[in-house]
Formats: structure tokens, C-alpha cells, sequence
């Protein structure tokens, strides 16, 4: 713990600067607009009054985040393995993954609103669309990346189907398919926040939204602190499960 | 202890050694390799590796030596001419051998003993996975390597890499091993403590070796039988030397001071350098390589 501190105690003065300044200048400067920069005592006390919605709206955006997140994980992987192990397949549709992977997904959102019935739905699609691409490219890219030997060595010992899938391609292709999966979360935030401004009823984006049309301003920062601390911790964690799936790649040698 | 484990995988009763040596495992026809069509590797190699037999493919870097195992092992297409394994050629059928690498047989994601477990699955489909646990702690235990069954490769030194790697190339149950310098990248001592350890178990358990090496000792103190690779103009000439010393159950230090052994090993360097010397000249005259 004190290690922590004499580490990065820079780090944390300059926090604290941040904080102080943002007390002074919004209580004493007179040509700062006190409903766009309220104090923060005020955004304090906003917490508490709005934690319970807040929470809410974390529930209600992971209820679109999770489905399309993971929808796009699973169908994204298996897709990936797919074309990467697929070399006819890949020559032949690599054309159009490479033209569609770069489009917004949020230029599509006219089109799933007019098709889909929901706006849960149309955001989930949305999430998908945008969440697919990075760890689907990600995947071709890791089997097709995939060592000489490793693959020498799954065939010396004649292993195929479902054996050579999972002992081999995806451990070993594993490292590109997680780094695609982190910026498709990146990705699936962007989309959620995105979306719920317009269309929900509940949700992360929606509270900021809500409150900025009502000019309370020390709502909307208080939301803007919140969900951006729920979602650095949501890719925190994840990259912790990335490190932990990754063990072998960080391992160092033992003496005997 | 290799009793136990021959019952366990239960592998076919080993004729005995003077059958053994009768019998033909690989037969190599006509093999030719060139890289992009120009260079020529290989020219119309003929061999034949008897059942039970150590054989060392041994020659500088370079000259095919490696690419022709990765041929026998079936990893390397070949166009003309044929490799046949137990009667069946390597086109048809992927070859029934266990293969050590350099220094990459194991997956880094799988620990020691998973690793093997991997390759006894693939012999014992239906096995369950605590027998399967356990055989594979009798073979890495074979190895000395019993005291690091879960380590990772990436936890391992080199030579502990190279005994999981024979561990599994043993279980994996084939009476044929292929090893590609399977001790060029260790040190000298753990280099020398391996090739007493593959000496004992290829004497133990009868399995046919053949052994890719560039070290002229290395190649003399395990081969029943040398081929020789030697870079030529069109492609290596290749020659056999059987080893006549009986070696097996020796130990070391005396054999290095048999004289026997050591006019051998000084025969079969000479034999070496003045091949090396040979290709030097042809590469000068050519204008090759300058």
C-alpha cells in the first residue's frame, strides 16, 4: 500500500489539483456558467439523490450491452474459426469484410429502427453489428497467424475435428480473438450510450440525455462520473480475464 | 516401470531384437526436393531403415536431412518418388510415428502433463481421464520429470522441454520415433544427460529412431547406423556408415576411450570435412556462393 502511494503519488496530486481547481474556479470565477460547471459539492450531492436511478440505468443498459456484446462474441468467434480455417470460403467473401468492417453501425440506425420492432431490439442490433466485426476480424486473423509448428505438431499426433478446435486453433489463435473482443466492448459502449440518447426510456445514455434537456447539468456530470466509472470497470475486468486466458503467453522460466 | 507402461497402453508384444533387425519400417524411394524448382535439396534419395534400428541422419545445416524427416513424419509434400512406412506409403496414409522437434513440440496453453495426455487420447479414445492423468505421470516420470507434471512450457528450461517432448512422443504409443535436432538448442551437459536418457529408453523399449543431427558425437554415440548428408552440386549425396562399436550399456567415458571407437569417430570426421571441403571447391568453381 505504501508502495502505491510513493509510486504514484504525482499521480494522485494531480488529481487532487484537478479537484481543487474545479472547487475554485466554479465557486469564484464569475464568468464560468454555474449550470454547465456546477461545484462539485453539488455533483456530490447529486449522487446521492439519483443513485438509485443510476443503478437502474446500469441494469437496463447491460439488459442491450450483454445479448448484443456476446452475441457478437459467440457468432464472431465461431465465424472467424470459420473463414480463417476456410481458405475458398475466405478468398471469396474477404473482399466484403473488408468493405463492410469499417462502416459505422450507427449509419445503419435508420434501418433497424425501420425493421425491427423495438428499440430494445434495434439497439441490440446495433450493439451486434458494431461489436461483430473487430472480433470476427480478429479471429480470421489469429488462425491465419497461427505458428508452422504448432500446426506440425497438431498433425504429427493426427489431431482433428472438435480436438484440433479447441487444443489447438483456439488457444492458439486466442490472443488476437481477445484483443478483437476488447475493442468490440470498447465498441459496444460507444453504441449503447449512442443509442439510448435516442430512443430509450431507461438506461446509461438515457439519464445524461434526460437531464441535460431539463439543463440540470450537475445530473449529467454526476452520470457522466458514474458510468464512466462502470465501464473503466468493466474493462478493467476484462482484461484481467484476457491476462488470466493468456497465462501461457507471460510465463517465465524456472530455475531447474 | 517400462513394463508397467507397455502393459498399461497396452501396446503389441515386442519381437525380439535379432527379428527385429530383418524387418523393414521405412523404405524411402526416389525422393526429390529443390526449393522454387532451382535449387536442388534432395536427388533421388534411397533408403531403408530396418525395425528397431537407431538411425542418425547427420550433415551440415542445410542439406536436407530435416526436410527428408519432415517427409517420413508426412508434414512435407513430396512430388516424385515414394516414402513407405510398415508397408503403407505416406501419401495414402498419415504416418504412425511420434515426432520430437527442435524446440517447439509442446503447446505453451497445456501443461506437461496435459500435453501428453493430448497424445494418449489420441491412442485410448475411450480411456478415462484419471488413467489417462496417470499414464502420463508414468511417462514423464520415465523422463525424470515426474517432480514437474504440471509445469508449463513456458515454466520449463530447455531441457525440460525436450523430455516432456520425448514423454510425449513415446506415449503416443508408435514404435517409430523421428527426432529433428531435438538437442541443437541446449547446453552442452543437459545436451549429454538427454542423450543418455533417449540411449536407454530407445535400448529398453526397441523403437526404431531416426535421428536428425549436425553433431559428429552425437551422431556416433547414439546411431546403430549413420547416414552422412553432404551438400552436393545437385542436390546432397548421402552415404551409410554403420557405427561398429557396440555401444549400448557402455558408458560414455569409457567409450571415448576405446580405441576403436576413437578411430571411428576420427574416420567419420575426416569423412565430413573432406566432403565439406569437396562441395567448398564444386561452390568456388561454380562462382556459386561467392
Amino acid at each position: 500500500m505504501l508502495t502505491f502511494f510513493k509510486r504514484y503519488n504525482l499521480t494522485i496530486l494531480i488529481g487532487i489539483i484537478f479537484i481543487a481547481v474545479w472547487a475554485i474556479v466554479t465557486k469564484y470565477a464569475t464568468w464560468i456558467n454555474p449550470v454547465i460547471f456546477p461545484q462539485p459539492i453539488t455533483v456530490i450531492q447529486s449522487f446521492s439523490v439519483k443513485i438509485g436511478e443510476l443503478l437502474n440505468g446500469v441494469v437496463s443498459s447491460m439488459k442491450l450491452l450483454i445479448p448484443g456484446f456476446f452475441g457478437a462474441l459467440i457468432i464472431g468467434v465461431v465465424g472467424g474459426l470459420f473463414f480463417g480455417l476456410n481458405r475458398r470460403s475466405r478468398e471469396v467473401l474477404m473482399p466484403y469484410f473488408h468493405a463492410l468492417s469499417p462502416i459505422p453501425p450507427t449509419l445503419f440506425i435508420p434501418y433497424v429502427i425501420a425493421i425491427l420492432p423495438t428499440f430494445q431490439t434495434a439497439s441490440m442490433s446495433l450493439i451486434f453489428i458494431g461489436a461483430f466485426w473487430p472480433v470476427f476480424l480478429g479471429t480470421i486473423h489469429g488462425v491465419l497467424l497461427i505458428e508452422k509448428h504448432y500446426l506440425d505438431n497438431a498433425k504429427s499426433l493426427g489431431l482433428k475435428g472438435p480436438t484440433f478446435l479447441l487444443k489447438v486453433v483456439l488457444p492458439a489463435s486466442a490472443p488476437h480473438i481477445l484483443s478483437g473482443a476488447s475493442t468490440s466492448l470498447a465498441m459496444s459502449f460507444l453504441i449503447l450510450t449512442i443509442a439510448e440518447m435516442f430512443g430509450a426510456s431507461s438506461g446509461m445514455g438515457f439519464f445524461i440525455q434526460y437531464y441535460s434537456d431539463f439543463s440540470q447539468y450537475h445530473y449529467v456530470l454526476a452520470g457522466i462520473i458514474f458510468n464512466s466509472i462502470i465501464i473503466v470497470t468493466v474493462m478493467i475486468a476484462f482484461e484481467k480475464i484476457k491476462k488470466r486466458l493468456l497465462f501461457w503467453t507471460n510465463l517465465k522460466a524456472d530455475s531447474k | 516401470m517400462v513394463q508397467l507402461l507397455e502393459r498399461q497402453v497396452q501396446e503389441p508384444e515386442l519381437p525380439s531384437l535379432e527379428q527385429t533387425h530383418k524387418k523393414t519400417k521405412i523404405k524411402v524411394h526416389n525422393i526429390d526436393f529443390s526449393y522454387d524448382d532451382k535449387t536442388k535439396i534432395l536427388n533421388d534419395i534411397q533408403l531403408e531403415v530396418k525395425e528397431g534400428e537407431f538411425l542418425v541422419f547427420m550433415g551440415p545445416s542445410g542439406c536436407g536431412k530435416s526436410t527428408l524427416l519432415r517427409m517420413i513424419a508426412g508434414l512435407e509434400p513430396f512430388s516424385d518418388g515414394d516414402i513407405v512406412i510398415d508397408e503403407k506409403s505416406v501419401r495414402q496414409t498419415h504416418p504412425d510415428c511420434g515426432v520430437v522437434f527442435q524446440d517447439y513440440s509442446l503447446f505453451p496453453w497445456l501443461n506437461a502433463q496435459s500435453n501428453v495426455m493430448l497424445a494418449l487420447k489420441q491412442r485410448n479414445k475411450k480411456m478415462p481421464k484419471k488413467e489417462l492423468a496417470h499414464i502420463a505421470e508414468q511417462y514423464l516420470t520415465l523422463v525424470n520429470l515426474g517432480h514437474a507434471i504440471k509445469k508449463y512450457p513456458g515454466q520449463m528450461s530447455g531441457g525440460m522441454k525436450q523430455r516432456a517432448a520425448i514423454a510425449r512422443a513415446l506415449s503416443f504409443g508408435s514404435d517409430l520415433l523421428l527426432m529433428d535436432e531435438p538437442f541443437g538448442a541446449l547446453d552442452p551437459v543437459t545436451r549429454i544427460k538427454l542423450q543418455d536418457l533417449i540411449v536407454q529408453i530407445s535400448a529398453e523399449q526397441k523403437r526404431t529412431v531416426v535421428f536428425v543431427t549436425h553433431d559428429v558425437d552425437e551422431a556416433i554415440y547414439l546411431a546403430d547406423r549413420i547416414i552422412i548428408f553432404a551438400p552436393g552440386k545437385n542436390g546432397a549425396v548421402t552415404k551409410s556408415i554403420e557405427v561398429p562399436v557396440q555401444k549400448k550399456g557402455t558408458n560414455r567415458q569409457k567409450l571415448f576411450e576405446d580405441p576403436q571407437f576413437r578411430a571411428f569417430r576420427e574416420s567419420l570426421l575426416n569423412e565430413m570435412n573432406e566432403q565439406i571441403v569437396n562441395s567448398l571447391k564444386t561452390e568456388i568453381t561454380d562462382g556459386a556462393g561467392i
